[in-house]
């Protein structure tokens, strides 16, 4: 009777144990990265942007709004880059818990908002606010609480996750200064083909001079792109950056007119499916692809 | 009276004609100013609130202080032009592992005026970043 009582206790926790695993949605590769650190095992992660994937572009399909509303949350990094929200909000309806794990970070003006010449994109703040590590500390205490509210059974696990992985943040923010510190100030003049990086300018004491605004399908004035030579030759800027996900035709032509180099491939909106398969490894080898190409 | 005319007709066109043509003196060159920005002296002092086991402070690849155990304060003397965007230090630290949290001060002066009086909070190895600023800040 015993070993009968014993399998059918066991069999109960295993069950419950499975029942118990949270389903998280995702809608960004750098809220998946938090997820799965904070997470671990204990839940069931469905992400939904791809590595490699434009989310000013993304829009979900009706299996991904199927994944979505079999959720109990969905993490998003909000600043209006998701511009399906609402909808896709109304659509699920009111049991699912969406997790915007940006409110926390304060908002940064775009590079045109600042000279007060650029045209209005939804509030004109930058929405890539992953570009600070300090923010993305903050964005994994919002998934950890945001963890233990829905599964507080688990809670001692989310704790340690998240405080792990905030050490390891901790040591890339170090690696990060010991980096761009190599890098004479006089030189930190970023050159990316969209307006994508100002949390990271403020962080390490660059001045970013964007192509494009903030959505990658925003088209470069003939204006703008005049600007930009001229401050290029006038400044003696060494090198220019692409994206991983778009067409440096611009950039190619600008470097052309102008002898700076094409310095690389940035990983803007997000992780990549090559060198920036995590948060830590994205910030890396963006840091590096900056600092080497300007030096 | 028709000669008269004449004259005054003469005499408008001419005006301006003789005006272009005169022989000019040279106009005197515009000067451009070149003002060379002056390198600063500088003393740096760093005080650590516990003897860290090593540490460096660091412009570029140039190490300007660094020191260890069993000293608590350091300071050096440097010269430096500072740009417009200014400079960025390097400050690296270290302390015995599971050491208590502990800072480390750093006060850069000039000619006895303080430009930069910061503490930095750690409670394990410090890497920081401190920015003099130019002269013209962006």
């Amino acid at each position: 009777m015993k070993p009968v009582l014993a399998i059918l206790l066991t069999s109960f926790v295993s069950l419950a144990a499975a029942y118990a695993e949270l389903k998280v949605a995702s809608l960004s590769t750098i809220t998946t990265d938090i997820a799965k650190n904070v997470g671990g095992d204990k839940i069931d992660l469905f992400p939904l942007v791809k590595a490699g994937v434009d989310p000013h572009e993304f829009q979900p399909t009706p299996s991904d709004v199927k994944k979505i509303a079999d959720a109990s949350l969905v993490l998003f990094t909000g600043k209006h880059i998701e511009g399906y929200l609402t909808k896709l909000e109304e659509t699920v309806g009111g049991k699912v818990k969406f997790i915007d794990t940006g409110a926390t970070v304060k908002a940064l003006p775009m590079a045109a908002e600042e000279s007060g010449h650029g045209h209005s994109h939804g509030t004109g703040e930058d929405p890539h606010w992953w570009h600070s590590i300090n923010n993305v500390k903050k964005a994994t205490a919002v998934v950890r609480d945001a963890f233990i509210k829905a599964d507080v059974a688990n809670r001692t696990v989310y704790e340690k996750n998240a405080a792990d992985y905030v050490a390891k943040l901790d040591e890339l923010q170090a690696w990060a200064t010991e980096k761009v510190a190599e890098l004479p100030r006089a030189k930190r003049k970023l050159v990316t083909s969209h307006d994508a990086f100002q949390y990271l300018a403020k962080d390490y004491g660059f001045t970013v001079h964007p192509v494009k605004g903030i959505s990658t399908s925003d088209e470069p004035s003939s204006k703008k792109v005049s600007e930009l030579i001229v401050l290029i030759k006038e400044q003696g800027v060494k090198a220019v950056f692409a994206e991983n996900i778009e067409n440096p035709k611009v950039l190619s032509e600008i470097t052309k007119e102008t002898g700076a180099k094409l310095g690389g491939e940035l990983y803007a909106d997000g992780l990549g499916d090559k060198e920036a398969t995590t948060y830590p490894d994205m910030v890396r080898y963006n840091l590096t692809t900056i600092v080497e190409g300007l030096k | 009276m028709r000669i008269a005319l004449v004259l005054v007709g003469f005499s408008l066109f001419g005006v301006p004609v003789w005006s272009m043509t005169r022989e000019r003196k040279p106009a005197p060159a515009i000067e451009t100013v070149v003002i060379a920005t002056p390198a600063r002296q500088l003393r740096v002092i760093l005080t650590f609130a516990e003897p860290p086991l090593s540490f460096s402070l660091k412009y570029l690849n140039e190490v300007l202080c660094e020191g260890s155990a069993p000293d608590r304060e350091f300071s050096c003397d440097w010269k430096v032009v500072v740009p417009p965007e200014g400079v960025d230090l390097l400050l690296k630290a270290a302390w015995p592992p599971a050491a208590p949290k502990t800072a480390a001060r750093v006060e850069i002066s000039r000619d006895d005026t303080v430009l930069i009086d910061q503490t930095f909070w750690t409670e394990s190895n410090l890497v920081q970043s401190v920015t003099i600023p130019g002269t013209n800040p962006e």
